[in-house]
């Protein structure tokens, strides 16, 4: 008769994993996909460096501007790590 | 292009973008201000028309270049009757450039590209700060 219960809770875990799998959601996917995004932000810095380096078609504000967001990307990262650690650090100090 | 956190960047590079156009233009106006030619096509100054980018959504999306225009009005003759280009009478005709106002717009421009970029470092330092809101 214990079992039962058991097996509901199972059913519940198993249909919000598959709906986790088709819409990117929770704390682990937006950091994924935060990360990614800083680095396309560092990559067309990148891009846009070498170009000009090279005498390409691409002007010097472009070039600063593209890093600028590099780096400000990078900062919001780090700056959400930071934050992250910190609570999990909080919760690691919790008294039992 | 507007939304996302870095729209103000984006909008204000188009500024920057078209202050460039416009001193690449001046610049090569005023380079040609010597430029004699014939009457029937005479150097003319080039005059560029802005146009703005995505003007009916919430925050608008910058600036552009929408056309060139030429400066109009007749060229003035000067005589130079061993110019290869002096017609019958011994004139060629001078460039259509009015110096003083490409100088202003000189001025107009490199100012416009100065603003563009207090517009970027304002927004580039509030993007800063909005990373260390709620820091302990």
């Amino acid at each position: 008769m214990a079992l039962t219960p058991i097996a509901g809770i199972g059913s519940i875990g198993g249909s919000a994993a598959t709906a986790g799998s088709k819409a990117p959601s929770g704390f682990g996917d937006a950091i994924a996909r935060g990360i990614e995004n800083v680095s396309n932000l560092q990559s067309a810095a990148d891009g846009a460096l070498s170009t000009f380096a090279a005498g390409g078609n691409v002007q010097i504000h472009e070039v600063m501007a593209a890093t600028s967001k590099a780096t400000l990307g990078m900062q919001v990262m780090v700056e959400i790590r930071n934050r992250a650690l910190e609570a999990y650090q909080q919760i690691m100090n919790i008294q039992v | 292009m507007s939304g996302g956190p870095f729209s103000a960047i984006d909008i204000a590079l188009t500024g920057m973008g078209f202050a460039k156009y416009w001193t690449e233009t001046v610049s090569h106006n005023i380079a040609n201000i010597n430029t004699v030619s014939t009457f029937d096509n005479p150097f003319r100054a080039r005059l560029i028309v802005a146009r703005p980018i995505d003007p009916s959504s919430l925050t608008g999306g910058g600036v552009a270049v929408t056309q060139i225009a030429e400066q109009q009005g007749d060229p003035a003759p000067l005589y130079q009757p061993d110019s290869p280009l002096a017609n019958a009478d011994g004139y060629v005709a001078a460039p259509v450039v009015d110096l003083a106002g490409q100088m202003s717009d000189l001025i107009l421009s490199s100012r416009m590209y100065q603003a563009n970029i207090s517009v970027h470092k304002s927004a580039r330092e509030a993007l800063e700060s909005a990373t260390t809101l709620g820091r302990s």
